[in-house]
């Protein structure tokens, strides 16, 4: 226990977390010397050949003298890059990557928000008419203010429920305002009205509401495109500072009601499969969003209940639809790794999901043809991690590719010969790579290979 | 099984070294290490297919990375994992035979035996795990957060309030179904929701107090945050530790998530209560459960003395079955319901039912004095939020079993029909116009009333 009487502070810095000084792994050479170097190299140079010019050409018209001096400048130029280039190259090497990807551009236009029709909606029109309620004066115009008070304090549900039915208007009128509404309270209110239409039942299951209309994958995937959704894009922290830039906070009721949409198949299939190996896609692209990661549950959540949308006969064909298209990126950085591990596992599905994209994902690393698991194995052994060239950052995403395709399988229980190689693919990495070796993940490569190779010997000794 | 144990030591300690900190390291090392920690936890106790629980010591060091909150990335990612975890290797539960199950020595983030520090896990501080104490100031902290100035910290705050309410959550639930079959008070006893309420260093009065104005809070808190986000969205979100953005996307969420924390933490407690009050009568309780004022009288002390909060607190509370109960009770402190004695005679509590209400408040004298007593805006919104939790029973959308007897027997048609005569005579001037609340509620009386019931 630290200090009993204290509040409680996260925030306080513990000394040993202080990042120590940090040491630059290498010496660095800067700029400047390198240009002295290559100042006192040509100037000997150029000495010489003056000498050696004035010996054998007696001539030197200007037109020459500019030509060669035009050269020489433009290959000190040339040379001058090169060293910046170097020396660019080796800060950044220093700096490792992380991951994140700005998967939110520009925000598109708000489609409109209010209903000039909504006022007349037969629910209104009817309780109007009725007069039960004398000193209930609707208007055309008030009614919308009117609708959005019964829904932010939660009658509305009351009314449908008792209804029996949810009529068109009203539908297309809140799930407008669950995507698109600034207005928090409202577009919270929304989505927990459809939630609570999505999830109810009768005893024995049956839905106890008519729903005449529901957005589906169209609305779903217009409303992204309207957040700025850009699947492609690669850039990892593109420049932002238009406020319109990144998600809407209505991203959350997005998610929210998707995943209630795929609960939803008890009753009825909302999406084809193609369009829930889509959204699956697309929620890992979520994943990725650094602006997103306090979403990292609901996300997380949602993968769960996409995955659980379909039937044992379809999840086979559809989970390596999914790991295909994820390595469809083709760019090897971190994200790799991010996809993977954002997959959580807690179940047989999510495992061979999990298990599935590693495996595509690390195909796609090696940019190879072969499929066997076997074969892909050797492949990893015959990586040379004693060559000088060998690129760390590539072995690490393969070691934990690799990992996470034969850990979330059962296939190192099955087959010895996969379970030998990749033995021996853990000892060329622990053994063969040296701790003075000051290569960027040099070290990670050798520890989480050693620690892998720990576990499983534990694993084979029980 | 004693291969078996050694293989856990190796294992904590492979897992465990992921995080030492020998060697040169910066922070951005110190935290991929932890994530690489947390993932081979993951890994080994929940993906392997010889999936085995981490140990105790492993247990502390995710706790402890959880609670740290160095950046948002390892917070969420931690609790995660606890979460998961928890649902992996319950720790009280119902095995196949259908007999409840404790794990007695199944980790926990709680403590409520002096002595027990742990030692410090390499580059973590030392774990501080929960006790009565830290629980109080966790909810003070969280309700005297600045919404201008939410960061990390706060997020840390809110995830860790939510962990452990669900921790007493999963440990309550199966012992109080337990006890509705067995009546062996001795599993509530042992409950962690009993232990750490029981604990003599804790103000029970001020951390309900506290825990209400978490839920109360959400009301407030919303306009000011909104405006909060305009400003933050302009923050770059390149690196790991810069997540402004993220931070501001998270927080409405979570500030939600907690306010439903916290009632689910008060309607545990009134369900305590009640489980108690029970063993209390057939004797089953002794000296050391101790005394402590039944939760729904100091909700409705603390509603009554400040009647600013009655408004905020029903709006947001929604636990039907209690809402009904508060709201109910509320009335019959001030209207002489003395007459009305409930079928049961067993309850010590007079069960006061909707339907007595809305009789008491049809009759226009004694609907007067009740106005008297209690002003009209706040007796309309008790009647109206009393509906609304009554329509959810009936409808039972959200808690089919919940639904009592009272609710069951009663005709939805009657009911809607005196809110319209009760709602008329609470108003004090009939010239004035409705309250918008009042007018929600009787729109939806009448439009079920067209449904034909």
């Amino acid at each position: 226990m630290m200090d009993d009487d204290g509040p409680l502070d996260f925030e306080s810095e513990d000394p040993l977390l202080q990042p120590p000084p940090s040491k630059k792994r290498r010496k660095v050479i800067g700029l400047d010397d390198l240009l002295a170097d290559f100042y006192k190299e040509k100037s000997r140079v150029v000495e010489k050949e003056a000498k050696r010019g004035k010996a054998t050409k007696d001539y030197n018209s200007d037109e020459d003298e500019d030509r060669s001096r035009k050269n020489k400048e433009a290959l000190l130029s040339k040379f001058v890059d090169d060293c910046q280039k170097q020396v660019t190259q080796m800060t950044t090497e220093d700096e490792l990557p992380s991951w994140g990807q700005n998967v939110f551009g520009h925000q598109k236009e708000l489609p409109p928000l209010s209903f000039p029709g909504l006022g007349n909606c037969d629910l209104l029109q009817s309780v109007v008419k009725s007069e039960l309620i004398p000193m209930l004066q609707l208007s055309a115009e008030n009614g919308e203010t009117f609708l959005e008070g019964l829904l932010m304090n939660g009658w509305l549900a009351k009314v449908v429920f008792a209804c029996g039915n949810v009529e068109e208007t009203l539908a297309s009128w809140s799930s407008n305002l669950m995507f698109y509404s600034p207005h928090e309270q409202l577009q919270t209110s929304a989505c927990e009205f459809w939630l609570s239409i999505l999830q109810s039942k009768d005893q024995v299951n049956v839905p106890s509401i008519k729903i005449q209309w529901l957005p589906r994958s169209h609305e779903l995937k217009a409303a992204l495109e309207v957040y700025g959704y850009r699947p492609n894009s690669s850039t990892i922290g593109c420049q932002t500072g238009s406020p319109l830039d990144g998600p809407r906070k209505n991203i959350i009721s997005w998610i929210k009601y998707l995943t209630a949409c795929c609960q939803y198949r008890h009753v009825q299939a909302l999406f084809s499969t193609a369009e829930v190996e889509y959204f699956i896609g697309v929620v890992i692209q979520l994943f990725l969003d650094r602006r997103l990661e306090g979403l990292f549950l609901l996300l997380g959540e949602c993968l769960l209940s996409l995955i659980n949308f379909f039937t044992d006969g379809e999840w086979i064909s559809s989970c390596k639809n999914v790991a295909k298209s994820l390595a469809q990126r083709k760019v090897v950085d971190m994200n790799c790794l991010r996809i993977v591990e954002c997959i959580s596992g807690v179940n047989a599905r999510s495992k061979h999901l999990r298990s599935e994209v590693a495996l595509h994902i690390l195909l796609c690393c090696l940019d190879t043809k072969v499929t066997e698991p076997e074969d892909v194995v050797r492949l990893l052994v015959s990586t040379n991690v004693r060559e000088k060239t060998c690129d760390f950052l590539k072995i690490y995403l393969y070691l934990v590719l690799a990992e996470n395709w034969l850990f979330s399988g059962s296939l190192l229980e099955q087959n010895q010969v996969i379970r030998a190689m990749w033995a021996l693919f853990l000892r060329n990495c622990s053994c063969q790579i040296t701790s003075t070796d000051w290569r960027s993940y040099a070290s990670k490569v050798r520890n989480k290979a050693s620690y892998l190779l720990q576990t499983t010997a534990q694993r084979d000794s029980q | 099984m004693e291969s078996r144990r050694r293989s856990m030591r190796g294992l904590e300690e492979n897992t465990m070294a992921i995080l030492d900190t020998c060697g040169v390291k910066d922070s951005r090392d110190i935290h991929d290490d932890r994530l690489s920690f947390l993932e081979a936890v993951r890994s080994a106790s929940i993906i392997a297919t010889d999936a085995t629980i981490p140990t105790r010591k492993m247990f502390d060091a995710i706790f402890q990375i959880f609670q740290d909150c160095s950046s948002l990335e390892l917070t969420v990612v931690s609790y995660q994992l606890l979460c998961d975890l928890d649902k992996h290797y319950p720790r009280v539960y119902f095995s196949q035979s259908d007999e409840l199950v404790v794990v007695q020595e199944a980790w926990s983030p709680f403590v409520f035996s002096s002595g027990n520090t742990c030692e410090a896990v390499n580059s973590l501080p030392p774990v501080e795990l929960i006790d009565s104490d830290r629980f109080y100031f966790l909810t003070q902290t969280i309700t005297e957060m600045d919404p201008l100035k939410f960061g990390i910290k706060d997020i840390g705050n809110m995830f860790l309030f939510q962990y452990i309410v669900s921790v007493l959550s999963q440990d309550f639930v199966p012992r109080a179904a337990s006890y509705r079959k067995s009546k062996n008070w001795c599993l509530l006893r042992e409950s962690l929701l009993q232990l750490l309420l029981g604990s003599r260093k804790l103000n029970f009065k001020n951390l309900m107090k506290e825990c209400m104005s978490i839920i109360c809070y959400r009301v407030y808190g919303h306009a000011e945050f909104s405006a909060d986000l305009q400003n933050e969205k302009h923050a770059s979100v390149n690196t790991p530790v810069d997540c402004g953005t993220a931070v501001s996307i998270a927080m409405p969420k979570l500030q939600n998530e907690v306010c439903v924390s916290a009632q689910r933490l008060l309607t545990m407690i009134m369900e305590l209560d009640v489980i108690k009050m029970e063993a209390d009568k057939e004797g089953f309780t002794s000296r050391v459960d101790g005394v402590r004022t039944p939760l729904v009288e100091l909700i409705l002390e603390e509603l009554m003395y400040n009647k600013d909060l009655v408004c905020p607190f029903l709006e947001v509370f929604s636990d039907p079955k209690w809402k009904l109960k508060i709201s109910l009770q509320y009335f019959s402190k001030y209207c002489n319901l003395a007459s009305v004695r409930t079928r049961r005679s067993k309850n010590i509590v007079e069960a006061v039912t909707l339907e007595n209400v809305l009789k008491l408040l049809s009759n226009e004298p004694k609907a007067r004095q009740v106005v008297k007593k209690l002003n009209a805006d706040v007796a309309q919104l008790l009647l109206t939020q009393a509906f609304q939790a009554y329509l959810s029973l009936k409808q039972g959308v959200e808690t089919p079993s919940t639904s009592d007897e009272d609710v069951r027997s009663s005709s939805l048609a009657q009911i809607c029909r005196d809110m319209f005569s009760a709602c008329k005579n609470l108003r004090t001037n009939e010239k004035l116009e409705m309250e918008p609340f009042a007018k929600e509620a009787l729109f939806t009386a009448a439009a079920i009333l067209m449904t034909g019931l």
